[in-house]
């Protein structure tokens, strides 16, 4: 148990210290009336979550992957070429030809992230026989702060800038990560309260 | 509940409209536009106030359903850094008519382009993101000036981009 709480006194920071509200497990329901209060332009088919706490959410945790909000590249082969961020955003999604193009040294593979996640209504996991020349990783999560209004206009601009890019025929794959805590990890009473606990200790308002 | 929205706006291909233009012939377009108002302006894609105004702008033209206005959007890019505005435009999605001029002074962008469309308005009132209106006739019948706020300046173009 020890474990467990310096686990998410060390790794959860990334996640939740900008933040300010009270957390709580979200289910595909949650994450629907965010997408739709807050007008995002997210396709169903493209939203992924943890698939559980234990071979999920901890590794991520233990990584330095779990924030938001970011873009995460990968090239054809499935290796980690570099994040965007809202700075470097407009001139990496605008133009493939200033994407990074040689991978990064001892960095996570795709595989890292499509062997942890499943679909956030189906609950299948990632599977997607095609190749494609990028993968793009877009964490997200359902924050309620001062800073909403100005999260949603840079996952909308991502998205829509993304789907553009689609549609103008690049080879490309688009994976809306919500880095949530999940409902679907179906937790016992006793892990759901600790979890909750510790998360709002360190990181609530 | 409905999670997600159409998504058949964004699997139209989307194309930029940027034009390369000599300034006496973009004067040329202007005036000769037969519409009944002609907005000319002025944009720099690395203004803060220019990237501030323009989701505004953008969302009055998409919406506007009279199309009694014409818009020229007129960029001090150098047409050696199309691709970087090019870039820009795909970016937020914008469509409007961008303008480069092909014989961008190098000093005095402003002064020049316009003195050139608007012989009466006071360029050094004016700067990035500001903007004229000419009636059909070719009057000026709005010049905005730096001192205006943004809402100011929306509130103006609310009036003709219908």
């Amino acid at each position: 148990m020890k474990n467990i709480i310096l686990l998410f006194y060390l790794i959860a920071l990334p996640i939740f210290a900008q933040k300010e509200y009270t957390y709580n497990f979200k289910n595909s329901d949650s994450l629907d009336a965010y997408i739709e209060k807050y007008e995002l332009p997210f396709q169903e088919e493209d939203i992924y979550i943890t698939k559980d706490f234990e071979n999920s959410f901890r590794p991520y945790s233990e990584s330095k992957f779990l924030s938001s909000p970011i873009i995460y590249v990968f090239n054809a082969e499935g290796q980690f070429l570099e994040s965007i961020n809202n700075i470097t955003s407009e001139k990496k999604l605008s133009n493939f030809k200033k994407l990074r193009k040689r991978p990064a040294k001892n960095e996570p593979s795709l595989d890292f992230w499509t062997s942890k996640i499943v679909h956030y209504k189906t609950g299948n996991d990632y599977e997607d026989p095609k190749n494609y020349d990028y993968t793009f990783v877009v964490n997200w999560d359902l924050i309620e702060s001062e800073q909403t209004a100005q999260l949603v206009d840079i996952w909308s601009e991502w998205y829509n800038v993304l789907m553009r890019q689609k549609a103008k025929g690049e080879n490309i794959q688009i994976i809306l990560f919500n880095i949530d805590l999940q409902e679907r990890w179906e937790l016992s009473p006793y892990m759901r309260k600790f979890v909750l606990e510790n998360v709002n200790r360190s990181w609530g308002g | 509940m409905t999670a997600c929205y159409s998504i058949a706006a964004q699997n139209k291909v989307f194309r930029t409209n940027i034009q390369l233009i000599e300034l006496e012939e973009l004067k040329k377009e202007i005036f000769e536009s037969e519409k009944e108002y002609k907005i000319a302006f002025i944009f720099n894609q690395f203004c803060p106030a220019s990237r501030d105004v323009f989701p505004d702008l953008d969302k009055l033209y998409k919406n506007s359903t009279q199309k009694k206005f014409e818009l020229f959007v007129i960029t001090n890019n150098k047409e050696k850094n199309k691709e970087d505005l090019e870039d820009h435009l795909f970016y937020y999605g914008y469509k409007e008519p961008f303008y480069i001029l092909k014989d961008k002074p190098l000093l005095g962008f402003f002064k020049k382009t316009i003195q050139n469309i608007c012989d009466s308005c006071d360029y050094k009132e004016m700067g990035y993101s500001d903007f004229i209106v000419f009636n059909e006739k070719n009057e000026v019948i709005q010049q905005t000036n730096y001192n205006q706020t943004k809402e100011e300046h929306i509130s103006i173009l609310k009036k003709y981009m219908q």
